[in-house]
């Protein structure tokens, strides 16, 4: 008996200390360099520096690599003359980390346009982009998660990650093959390698699409912490080729969509079937446009502002 | 409700166990009335209109075993037990096989007589193992080995939730003594101790072998255009180990969760890849399983009693009606047939060499990797979608579509190295579980730093739930 009671008690000893452990190691990951990690990295720190450098008021525009790919910050500049930064990097950031991000750039007088891809209304997920972003470039992201946020991102990192990352720690691996991925901006952080014939198209194994209830709140909150500081936000609808729009996206979703904007009390702009375009427009996954998609979608995103009477941070200007 | 979901490991479990031993203190009847009612439950999470089906056949499956042992001549208890089985093959088979059958018939008739729309069926989950849990029960009715007859524990050794939606397959004898049990209801540090490292060692062998280890697998198996050779056999590897670690570490959280309980379940595996021969893969994968297939078909058919070829065809009768059991498709057919084929070489060999007690190192490793390939060969009809995958994927193992030495390939080894060195053990869950049960001397440090190893698997398992996204396991399929 003696014996199970010292082995229960080693247990509970075991299960207590085991997140404290890991939250120490996980500070060894600070810095470290990985292939897999460092395009995202280097993206997002280009692009704040892009925004933060814009003292005026501007349109950011958030949300992941179809917004990267699909509206051009440049091109609203030339175009409408509204100072515009393209904030967007990778859905794999999940919509928290992409929330967090924006918070840190958005000033007084922007205006946030926010176009998410379908799978960041569903239920939070952990991409090795998040966890990376937070473990090696962005621990402050990882400092402000309540504790059993903190659990989870923590508990995502798998051991072979793990062991990747020390391996890079150590100098074993680093950054090479990673050419392939680094980003190619412009100076308003737009992806403009988006013209090359040769790519492949990568097709994903995608089923329907759902509103989870956390996004509700997790919108309210950044809508919310965005009025605090003065910042208006308009919710936009994400680029997607039509094949794949047709077979994921339904009417419940969307009116669920909707629902949370109307919750969030945050302006919708377009339709879902206005940003669903042919092959002819899209580029190497269903989400990224090609130059000629991201032309006339920025077009359109622009028009559906002004006609949803919503004031360009340009005007405020004047 | 999954047993690696917070719901179950922060919701459900905890509230049905302090419920369990508080009920128990006042009502031993209560409590397993407790344990039936909260795996209904459990069951009902799952799917509330697939309820009433597992009602209803408790129900009836126990009116009709009280009535084959109650008062009445042979040929009655017979007639009863027909009717019995009739009802529940004829449910498993409406809702498992019809569209099988349909899709069958319109193969082969082609546009003869018209292509059959298929019946919009929904499978309800667990039915395999509770249907063959009640068949079981019935014929033992039949020959009256069943002693003990209160509904309240016919009706938790059917739905008791460790076991109910993907076994083991339970046997009542194993069961009902010990819900009748005092000892059964009283909290004890030893099974708690067990039961904790059984389901530790459970949700670790899922969470970080077996769920990796299917990526590998489900990217591969899913377009397996003409793959090379190494990615052929790094799907099929990782298969092996998915379903292996999946559904072992299944059974090994159903026993430690049971130990919890109080309630022993039967070892379901045995360290199968470790085996020698295929006879000694039967005796080691799948235990409840197999043990089923051999008292309740293989015995029935005659078993080894009439001669060699009735045994040979039994055996292939029992494992083709097994690939069966395991899903309504002709890829599991393929998979039956073929381990029936092995045992009937396997047996052919045994008689050829004679009876022998002394192995050699060199015919011992040469049978594991015999057995081990051969029932990779057989997993790739397991897992595969259609004969044509399979085929590309078999042409690839033997090196038909190239070696692939430089190509860029799927990444996983890693995983599979770390399943096969799991795998080469000495000591597999059953046998720790067993020792910690059994801990009754030595040093508190030691037993403690044990538990604090436990403890961590524990806890960084649990901690991987919500990156793995809580996949099912494989078995529930079934």
């Amino acid at each position: 008996m003696q014996m199970h009671k010292w082995f229960l008690a080693g247990i509970c000893a075991g299960a207590l200390a085991t997140p404290v452990v890991l939250h120490r190691l996980s500070l060894t990951l600070l810095g470290v360099e990985h292939k897999d990690s460092a395009w995202v990295g280097d993206a997002l720190r280009e692009k704040g520096e892009i925004a933060s450098r814009t003292t005026v008021p501007q349109v950011l525009l958030v949300g992941g690599s179809n917004v990267n790919y699909g509206y051009s910050a440049a091109q609203i500049m030339r175009e409408f003359s509204v100072p515009a930064t393209n904030l967007a990097v990778h859905a794999g950031l999940g919509r928290r980390y992409i929330f967090w991000d924006c918070l840190r750039h958005a000033k007084r007088g922007d205006l946030v346009v926010l176009a998410l891809e379908y799978a960041l209304y569903g239920p939070p997920f952990h991409d090795p982009a998040e966890r990376y972003q937070a473990f090696i470039y962005d621990r402050a992201y990882y400092e402000q998660l309540a504790w059993l946020e903190k659990l989870y991102l923590l508990g995502s990192l798998s051991p072979p990650e793990w062991a990747t990352l020390w391996r890079s720690k150590a100098g074993l691996s680093g950054r090479e093959g990673d050419r392939e991925n680094a980003m190619v901006l412009n100076n308003r952080g737009d992806q403009t390698d988006n013209t090359r014939s040769d790519v492949i198209f990568e097709g994903g194994p995608w089923g329907k699409e759902i509103v989870d209830p956390q996004f509700v709140g997790d919108l309210r909150d950044f809508a919310n912490a965005l009025r605090r500081r003065g910042v208006e936000i308009v919710l936009a609808f994400p680029n997607l080729r039509h094949a794949e729009f047709h077979r994921r996206v339904t009417p419940a979703f969307i009116n669920d969509v909707y629902r949370a904007a109307d919750d969030a009390k945050v302006k919708v702009v377009g339709t879902p079937e206005a940003s669903s375009f042919p092959s002819a427009y899209v580029y190497n996954t269903a989400y990224h446009l090609n130059a000629a998609g991201t032309q006339l979608a920025t077009r359109r995103l622009v028009r559906q502002l002004l006609e949803a009477g919503i004031e360009l941070p340009s005007r405020h200007a004047r | 409700m999954l047993f690696n979901s917070y719901a179950f490991l922060f919701g459900f479990l905890p509230v049905v166990l302090v419920g369990f031993y508080l009920t128990a203190a006042v009502s031993r009847t209560g409590a397993a009335a407790w344990l039936g009612l909260a795996s209904l439950f459990f069951y009902g999470w799952w799917s509330w209109a697939a309820l009433p089906l597992l009602i209803g056949s408790i129900v009836v499956n126990y009116a009709f075993g009280r009535m084959i042992v109650g008062p009445g001549g042979g040929s009655r208890r017979r007639t009863l037990l027909t009717l019995a089985l009739g009802i529940n093959l004829a449910t498993l088979g409406f809702f498992k096989y019809s569209n099988f059958f349909l899709q069958t018939v319109n193969s082969v008739a082609g546009d003869a007589i018209g292509q059959v729309e298929p019946l919009n069926i929904v499978l309800p989950i667990g039915i395999s193992f509770y249907t063959f849990t009640q068949i079981a029960f019935l014929v033992d009715c039949y020959q009256g080995k069943v002693k003990e007859a209160r509904f309240v524990h016919y009706l938790l050794f059917v739905s008791y939730f460790p076991h109910l939606i993907a076994g083991p397959v339970l046997h009542h004898a194993q069961m009902m003594p010990q819900f009748a049990n005092p000892q059964t209801y009283l909290p004890s540090a030893s099974r708690f101790a067990a039961g904790i490292a059984l389901f530790a060692i459970g949700l670790a062998k899922k969470l970080l072998i077996a769920d990796p280890n299917g990526i590998v697998a489900d990217r591969i198996y899913a377009n397996p255009g003409a793959p090379d050779f190494f990615r052929a056999w790094n799907g099929t590897l990782s298969y092996a180990f998915q379903i292996y670690f999946d559904f072992s570490g299944y059974s090994d959280m159903a026993l430690g969760l049971s130990l919890l309980f109080g309630i022993r379940l039967p070892i379901n595996f045995d360290s199968p890849y470790r085996a020698g021969s295929i006879i000694d893969f039967w005796r080691r994968w799948h235990i409840s399983l197999s043990t089923f297939l051999r008292d309740y078909l293989y015995v029935p058919l005659g078993g080894n009693r009439r001669g060699s070829v009735r045994r040979y065809a039994n055996l292939m009768i029992t494992m083709v009606l097994g690939g069966l059991w395991h899903g309504a498709s002709w890829t599991f057919v393929v998979w039956g047939t073929l381990h029936g084929l092995y045992l009937v070489i396997n047996h052919l060999w045994r008689l050829l060499r004679g009876p022998s007690n002394r192995v050699g190192r060199v015919e011992r490793g040469a049978g594991w990797l015999l057995t081990f390939l051969a029932v990779c060969f057989a997993w790739v009809f397991f897992r595969a979608d259609s004969f044509a995958d399979a085929t590309q994927i078999l042409r690839g193992m033997v090196g038909l579509n190239g070696l692939g030495w430089g190509s860029k390939r799927t990444h996983g080894w890693l995983y599979i190295a770390a399943a096969l060195a799991l795998v080469a053990l000495p000591w597999n869950s059953n046998f720790i579980a067993g020792r910690i049960e059994r801990w009754r001397v030595g040093r508190r440090a030691f037993a403690a730093i044990w538990g604090l190893m436990t403890g961590a698997l524990l806890m960084f398992s649990v901690m991987r739930i919500a990156g793995s996204g809580s996949p099912q396991f494989l078995y529930f399929q079934f």
